[in-house]
């Protein structure tokens, strides 16, 4: 090929390569205090935080219909946050994992004592994922303890608690 | 009898059918748990009231295919050979659909327990009521009972699934600690992560 072909293809390269790289950026593996405030209602977006872990057979599943949602929702008020609870010695597995699966949203690994944070979310809350959080920004938060069962559920909560 | 009266007592019986409604299912600490008759995976049947020098239980609901239950398998290992010498055993139940979870099957079971030598008994929950019954929501979920079956801690191993080694606070052990000195136990309930457990499909 030619060598302005050549150059064409190197931008075209980077340009396409940069935010691919982007995807595979390492996972914030963080403690109760600094994702506490980050479960604090926004002033203007609707906030869905869902815990999971690619052990967790129902939240992988589910997670399809988070990634759609997140698609779907993109150009409205919308955040989503994943917390994954997987062990920190699983931290690679969940980045490959996230990396595949091209979710749009926040992803943290929470790594603190159960004992000190559950009861902060949610004292009913004993401990099983998937658990998700949907936080309105300006009324009160619910909460979906257990797996949705088809997308229609996920896109209803939205739906529901976007501020009209 | 006086309307007034009549309207008071329908609104009390009233309110005492809507609190057993409204109350949560399973187990809080200073409830009476049931015993129960489940097999185990030696063929025979286990129940508590066959132990009969017990001083209480360390009922463990875990199973075998969930990372959680597998990181705390050798500690259970550990509880049962220190307490049982003490009078409080570990007794295990393995309440998974094994449908749609077959490492959880009773086959799977025989196997795991023969490989890691349980000194504790590992019982198949085939109906679920047991885990049902005790309010289980997730494996591991551990339920310390004393003598009388009255339930004194309910919750976490520890504070660390992950690691043994980082552990920090053996919670479970301080709450069995207390039970074997005679004193009431301090901290009742604490939170872990876990699998939740496998309900069957129903039809």
């Amino acid at each position: 090929m030619n060598r302005l072909n050549l150059l064409f293809l190197i931008i075209i390269t980077m340009a396409v390569y940069r935010p691919l790289a982007a995807q595979n950026k390492a996972l914030a593996v963080i403690d109760f205090k600094s994702l506490a405030p980050k479960l604090q209602a926004s002033g203007d977006s609707l906030k869905i935080v869902n815990f999971w872990a690619t052990w967790c057979r129902p939240c992988v599943e589910e997670l399809k219909y988070f990634k759609l949602a997140a698609d779907t929702f993109s150009s409205q008020k919308v955040k989503f946050i994943f917390v994954s609870l997987d062990f920190k010695s699983q931290k690679e597995k969940v980045e490959q994992f996230w990396a595949k699966n091209k979710i749009k949203g926040s992803i943290y690994l929470l790594e603190d004592d159960p004992n000190k944070w559950i009861n902060q979310i949610d004292s009913s809350w004993t401990g099983e994922i998937p658990y998700t959080l949907i936080i309105p920004s300006n009324s009160k938060s619910s909460k979906v303890n257990g797996e949705l069962k088809n997308y229609t559920e996920l896109q209803s909560l939205i739906n529901n608690n976007l501020t009209k | 009898m006086k309307t007034q009266t009549k309207t008071f007592a329908a609104l009390l019986i009233l309110l005492a059918s809507m609190a057993f409604t409204l109350k949560t299912t399973g187990y809080k600490v200073g409830d009476t748990a049931t015993d129960f008759k489940l097999k185990n995976v030696d063929g025979k049947f286990v129940s508590l009231k066959d132990y009969s020098n017990a001083k209480g239980y360390i009922v463990i609901f875990t199973c075998n295919h969930c990372p959680y239950a597998k990181a705390y398998e050798q500690r259970i290992i550990e509880l049962d050979k220190k307490y049982s010498p003490q009078g409080y055993p570990v007794v295990a139940i393995n309440p998974n659909d094994p449908v749609s979870y077959p490492d959880d099957s009773y086959d799977n079971m025989v196997k795991r327990s023969k490989e890691k030598n349980y000194p504790f008994p590992y019982l198949i929950d085939e109906t679920q009521d047991v885990a049902k019954v005790y309010g289980a929501t997730k494996t591991p979920h551990v339920y310390l009972l004393d003598k009388s079956l009255k339930v004194q801690y309910i919750g976490a191993i520890d504070d660390n699934s992950e690691s043994a080694k980082e552990v920090k606070d053996k919670y479970l052990e301080k709450a069995i600690a207390e039970l074997l000195q005679g004193k009431p136990v301090t901290i009742s309930e604490t939170k872990a992560v876990g699998c939740g457990i496998k309900w069957k499909k129903t039809n």
